[in-house]
């Protein structure tokens, strides 16, 4: 029961919501799908930093290689667009996976470094591959998400789809917390290259832990290029990474509750700020920075009892 | 393996840190004894724990430096070819002087994640019975080690006492043929360092014999080296009415004399450089 409650206490407040169907606006059904799509990006952050303490500057590179890979798939090879999507996720999963193989060697900021590196290697290639994702112009006309031969072209029509994604998640993130792969990379959170005198490779466990992390950015990026219908290397800069994991330092990394208060955050500040979108990213690196200061020391290492978790 | 055979022999270790050779050891056997089967003693700096972060994988060795660990196999392996969790695997535990600390998970959490790391599916024949073989060895671990009312808290500021309790628990549950503690009793108080010395003695060695008989543990015999500067737990770890483990002196990295723990401390050198006096002799 206590794995189930957020699951539960998020299908309740879906289903408060469902009366307004009628009555909200296009704007405010497309705000709450992004809300969701954050959540699905930060949960794969929450898998790499918040479960195993490795700061990732290139979980938006991997929702890049979701997004182009699905939207590569549906416009130019006509694939149906849910497995345009899974296929994203793979993708996302595959590049993080190889990232984290390549980097298996590596601790602490040379790791860091290695995947801001990587980050700017897969934004360049994004950048510079125009036969295949159109380069610095970007993807247009990506087909929306269909199901069943229906169209949804419409935020209030894709808004369910992407919400279920989202709870899916959250459900998945939430038990692996309670299986021994969860314990796992919490225990290598815990105590880095230790772990392996429990018998366990930290490489390899680290490498599950990106995999993981990795798949839930592609299946965001797929997401998100169906419903936006454009994909462009602008929105895959490492500036996105340092947001989200400042946000889910700030606001309780570890806990999944972090990764909705982030969500909530970035997707709302957002939209508020629309109108000053050259300053945006300004005020919300400057939101992240007073936040820190006035909060002194946020703690990266809670100390839980038992049934707190979320 | 016969049993004149030691479990873990090294030999020919030369291990530098930038040129300064903290380990030289042409060398070094544990014997095959259940229970405390060797001691490892020196002074600070001595190159102690060098050794056991050598043969644990932590550090490497120049070439043609061997470390066999024998477990029941005619050619033994090389744990120097092995990464860290390798080791482990292969049946070779090690405690730290610092315990790790696993915040996030609770204590039985750990202990079941290490009996699964190190515990065979195929062994177990399905998925669904080594997981009961592995909660029941937690349980099992917890309770002899007195462990039960904090097994399930998520603490970081648990005493010492129970971090290296929750650590030995770690480590048998990896089903160990060699158990290497580096300075067990250090901060701990006279009924820790008791409970400890029963442990060793005693407790672990008959219940890694039962566990073996019920199938529940990979060897018959658990062998345990034991790295101190403690005297006091030198001496309880070899009285009377147990067995003799073998004890090697070490002193700027190269071992001055080894043998019984009497023998060890009447030798001169020893006498030099533990306890900085001379004495003359008649």
């Amino acid at each position: 029961m206590r794995i189930v409650r957020p699951f539960l206490a998020l299908a309740a407040l879906g289903v408060c919501a469902a009366p307004a169907v009628f009555t909200l606006s296009p704007t405010a059904w497309r705000v709450a799908s992004l809300f969701f799509l954050a959540v699905v990006i930060a949960s794969g952050l929450h898998v790499v930093l918040g479960l195993t303490r490795i700061v990732s500057l290139c979980h938006f590179a991997l929702v890049g290689v979701g997004a182009y890979t699905a939207g590569y798939l549906s416009l130019h090879q006509y694939t149906p667009t849910v497995l345009s999507v899974f296929l994203g996720a793979v993708a996302g999963g595959t590049v993080a996976f190889a990232i984290a193989f390549l980097t298996r060697t590596l601790a602490d900021h040379y790791l860091t470094l290695a995947t801001l590196a990587a980050n700017e290697i897969l934004v360049n290639v994004f950048r510079s591959a125009t036969n295949l994702t159109g380069g610095v112009n970007g993807m247009t006309g990506v087909p929306p998400l269909s199901l069943m031969g229906h169209e949804l072209s419409q935020p209030a029509m894709y808004y369910p789809v992407v919400a279920c994604a989202g709870l899916t998640i959250t459900f998945f993130v939430r038990q692996l917390e309670s299986w021994p792969l969860g314990h796992a990379l919490r225990a290598m959170g815990d105590v880095g290259s230790q772990i392996a005198s429990l018998g366990i490779s930290e490489s390899r466990l680290r490498m599950r832990g990106f995999l993981l992390g990795g798949v839930l950015a592609g299946l965001a990026g797929g997401l998100m290029a169906h419903i936006d219908g454009f994909v462009g290397p602008e929105s895959f800069g490492v500036g996105y990474s340092v947001l989200y994991i400042c946000f889910l330092v700030l606001l309780g990394v570890g806990r999944l509750r972090g990764v909705f208060v982030t969500a909530s955050v970035t997707v709302l500040a957002a939209e508020a700020l629309r109108a000053l979108f050259a300053w945006q990213m300004v005020i919300l690196s400057a939101a992240a920075i007073m936040a820190m200061i006035a909060r002194r020391a946020p703690r990266p290492v809670p100390v839980l009892q038992k049934g707190q978790g979320a | 393996m016969s049993l004149a055979q030691p479990v873990l022999e090294i030999r020919d270790v030369v291990v530098e840190f930038g040129g300064l050779r903290a380990l030289q050891l042409t060398e070094l056997e544990v014997p095959p004894l259940a229970g405390v089967a060797a001691l490892i003693m020196g002074p600070n700096g001595a190159g102690k724990s060098t050794l056991l972060n050598l043969v644990s994988g932590y550090v490497g060795a120049k070439n043609g430096a061997t470390a066999r660990l024998h477990c029941f196999r005619n050619d033994g392996i090389d744990l120097l070819r092995l990464p860290k969790a390798s080791v482990v695997r292969a049946g070779l535990a090690r405690t730290f002087q610092l315990p790790p600390v696993f915040e996030s998970i609770t204590i039985r959490e750990s202990i079941v994640l290490a009996a699964r790391a190190c515990e065979s599916v195929v062994r177990c024949i399905s998925l669904r019975k080594r997981n009961e073989r592995v909660r029941e060895l937690a349980d099992i671990l917890i309770k002899r080690l007195e462990l039960t009312e904090v097994a399930d808290a998520c603490r970081s500021d648990f005493p010492l006492s129970v971090l290296r309790r929750a650590e030995l628990g770690r480590c048998v549950a990896t089903q160990p043929r060699l158990l290497l503690l580096d300075e067990p009793s250090a901060g701990s108080d006279a009924d820790d360092v008791g409970f400890l010395i029963g442990l060793l003695t005693c407790g672990l060695p008959k219940l890694v014999d039962s566990l073996h008989r019920r199938g529940a543990y990979r060897f018959p015999v658990l062998s345990i080296g034991v790295i101190t500067h403690d005297l006091h737990l030198a001496h309880q770890l070899s009285g009377p009415m147990r067995n003799e483990p073998t004890v090697y002196f070490i002193h700027r990295g190269v071992c001055l004399v080894s043998g019984p723990l009497r023998r060890v401390l009447a030798d001169q050198q020893v006498k030099d450089v533990y306890f900085g006096v001379r004495t003359t002799g008649p």
